[in-house]
C-alpha cells in the first residue's frame, strides 16, 4: 500500500471520501487541519485551502466540507487503532505520530493532576502534518558536515514546517551511506517522536542509510546514552532537542568522542542564546555547526551557516 | 432407532454442556493474556488481540486472532460494529449461550474507552463473571450430563410408548 493510501485510512469514511477526490500531488501536501463545525482545510504548497465536499479546493468559503464530531471521533478511533490508551504518554504531550511518520497534533480539554497534564479529552480539533522523505535535500550541507577533520557537530535551527527534520533525515542517510570517495559511518539515532524513522513494529518505514541503528520511540536523554554504551556510534542523530537533560547528554556523546546531529526550534542562534537551557550550547562553543533554515525560498530552505563562533560561513 | 436417537440427544446436550465449559476456560486464559498486554506491553489492541488469539489455539483464540485481523485492516468501521459482527460469528460457531455472549457485549462496549485503567478494569470485570460462571458450570456439569443422557433415554422411551 502507497504512503497516500496508508494515510487516507486513518481518517473517517467520509473524510476518507473527500480526501480521496482531492486532485493534488501528495508530496506537496503538508497538513491537513480538522476543527469541529469548521471548514476542512489542507496546507498544500505553502498554501492554505479549504477543501469542499468533492474534494475540490478553494480559497473561498462557497464550496466547504465542514467537519463534524462523528468525523473526529472515528478519526481519532483510526489514528489510535481503537486504543487511545496506548498513547497516553504523547496525547499528554499534545501529539501522536502515527504510520509513516506523520505528526498528529490534537487539542481540546487538558485534564490536570498535581504532576502536570494527565490527558486532553474531549478532543475537538487535530492538525495531521505530513512527513515526507526528500532524498537528496541533504547533499548541499553535506561537505559543511562532514569535512576532511571528520564529521562535524552540528546543530540545525528552524521555525515548526521549515524542514528541519527532513533535512535531519536525509544527512543521516548520506552519512550513513556514503559515497564512492569515502566510506559511510554507523549512525545511531534516537527516534522519540518516530518521525525520523517512522518505524513500523520496529522497521523504519524511511530510508536512514544501511549503517543506521535506531532506538525508536525513546525519550532522546536516555536514549543517546544507551547508544554509547551498546551501539557504538560515529555519529549520534536526534531531533527537537530542548531539556537540560538532553543537553546533558549531547556533552555525554561529545566527550566519548562521537559527533551530534541535531535540530532545534528557533529563527537564529540568538533564539538559541536567549533560552536558558540552550544557552550553553552556544556559549561553551558545543557545536561546530549550526545551519539555520526558513521557508522563503521553499521548504528546508538554508538562511545561514554559521561555525562555533557564530561567524557566517 | 428411537432409542438410539433419544439418548444420541442426550449426550449432544451433555457434550454442549462440557464444550461451553471449555470454551468459557479459553475465554478467561485469552483475558488473562490480553490484560498482560494491554498493561505491560502497551499494545494497541489490533495487535493484543493478534498475539493473545495466536497463543490458544482453540476455537476462541481463532476469534480474537480474527477480531485483531479485522480492526488491524481499517476498515473504516467503528469498533462496535466489528465487534457485534465476531459475536454473531462467535455464537454461531461455539457452545457458548446467550449470557455469555451478552457478557462478551459489555465488555466490547467498554473497551474502546480511552483509558488504560478503564480497559483493565472492564477485563478484570469480565474475568471475575467467567470465574463465577464457570464455578456454577463446573458444580453443575456432572449433574447435568447425567440429566441429558436420562432425558434422551426416558423422552425416547416416551416417544416408543406413544408408538406402540
Amino acid at each position: 500500500m502507497d504512503k497516500k493510501q496508508e494515510l487516507w485510512k486513518v481518517f473517517s469514511l467520509k473524510l476518507r471520501q473527500i480526501l480521496m477526490n482531492m486532485n493534488i500531488d501528495f508530496e506537496r501536501l503538508q497538513e491537513i487541519r480538522l476543527r469541529v463545525w469548521e471548514p476542512l482545510l489542507v496546507i498544500y504548497d505553502n498554501r492554505e485551502f479549504f477543501v469542499g465536499e468533492t474534494g475540490r479546493l478553494s480559497t473561498c468559503m462557497n464550496d466547504i466540507y465542514r467537519v463534524t464530531p462523528e468525523d473526529i471521533r472515528s478519526t481519532l478511533d483510526f489514528i489510535s487503532r481503537y486504543s487511545l490508551y496506548a498513547y497516553e504518554d504523547e496525547i499528554r504531550q499534545g501529539f501522536i505520530t502515527i504510520q509513516g511518520g506523520h505528526r498528529v497534533g490534537i487539542a481540546g480539554k487538558v485534564v490536570m493532576d498535581p504532576q502536570g497534564i494527565k490527558t486532553i479529552r474531549h478532543i475537538a480539533f487535530l492538525n495531521i502534518r505530513l512527513s515526507h522523505q526528500v532524498k537528496g535535500c541533504g547533499s548541499e550541507l553535506l561537505p559543511i558536515v562532514r569535512d576532511d577533520t571528520g564529521i562535524r557537530h552540528t546543530l540545525i535551527i528552524s521555525p515548526p514546517r521549515c524542514g528541519k527534520t527532513t533535512l535531519l533525515r536525509d544527512l543521516i542517510r548520506l552519512l550513513s551511506d556514503g559515497t564512492q570517495d569515502w566510506q559511510g559511518v554507523t549512525v545511531g539515532v534516537v527516534d522519540e517522536r518516530s518521525e525520523i524513522g517512522a518505524c513500523y513494529q520496529g522497521i523504519p518505514q524511511n530510508d536512514l542509510g544501511k549503517r543506521t541503528d535506531i532506538l525508536d520511540c525513546c525519550p532522546k536523554a536516555y536514549g543517546m546514552l544507551m547508544l554509547i554504551r551498546s551501539m557504538s556510534p560515529v555519529v549520534v542523530a536526534v531531533d527537537e532537542i530542548g531539556s537540560r537533560e538532553d543537553i546533558e547528554a549531547i556533552e555525554y556523546v561529545i566527550n566519548a568522542g562521537c559527533s551530534i546531529l541535531a535540530t532545534v526550534h528557533g529563527n537564529s542562534i540568538e533564539d538559541i542564546r536567549n533560552k536558558p537551557v540552550l544557552r550553553r550550547l552556544v556559549e561553551e562553543r558545543i557545536f561546530e555547526r549550526y545551519v539555520v533554515l526558513n521557508n522563503k525560498g521553499g521548504i528546508g530552505h538554508i538562511e545561514r551557516i554559521f561555525d562555533a563562533q557564530g561567524n557566517g560561513l | 432407532m428411537v432409542l438410539m436417537a433419544g439418548v444420541g440427544c442426550g449426550m449432544a446436550y451433555s457434550r454442549n454442556q462440557r464444550m461451553r465449559l471449555e470454551q468459557l476456560r479459553q475465554l478467561q486464559q485469552l483475558m488473562l493474556l490480553l490484560q498482560g498486554e494491554i498493561q505491560y506491553q502497551c499494545s494497541i489492541l489490533p495487535e493484543a488481540f493478534l498475539t493473545c488469539g495466536n497463543q490458544v489455539s482453540s476455537i476462541c483464540g481463532r476469534w480474537l486472532a480474527d477480531t485483531g485481523k479485522r480492526l488491524n485492516n481499517m476498515e473504516g468501521i467503528p469498533f462496535q460494529t466489528i465487534w457485534e459482527q465476531q459475536l454473531q460469528a462467535l455464537q454461531k460457531e461455539t457452545a457458548l449461550n446467550a449470557a455469555n455472549i451478552e457478557d462478551l457485549r459489555r465488555l466490547g462496549n467498554q473497551l474502546s474507552y480511552p483509558d488504560k485503567e478503564t480497559q483493565l478494569g472492564a477485563i478484570q470485570l469480565y474475568c471475575q463473571r467467567i470465574k463465577q460462571q464457570e464455578e456454577h458450570l463446573t458444580g453443575e456439569l456432572p449433574g447435568k450430563m447425567k440429566l441429558g443422557t436420562a432425558l434422551g433415554i426416558l423422552s425416547s422411551v416416551f416417544l416408543i410408548i406413544l408408538l406402540i
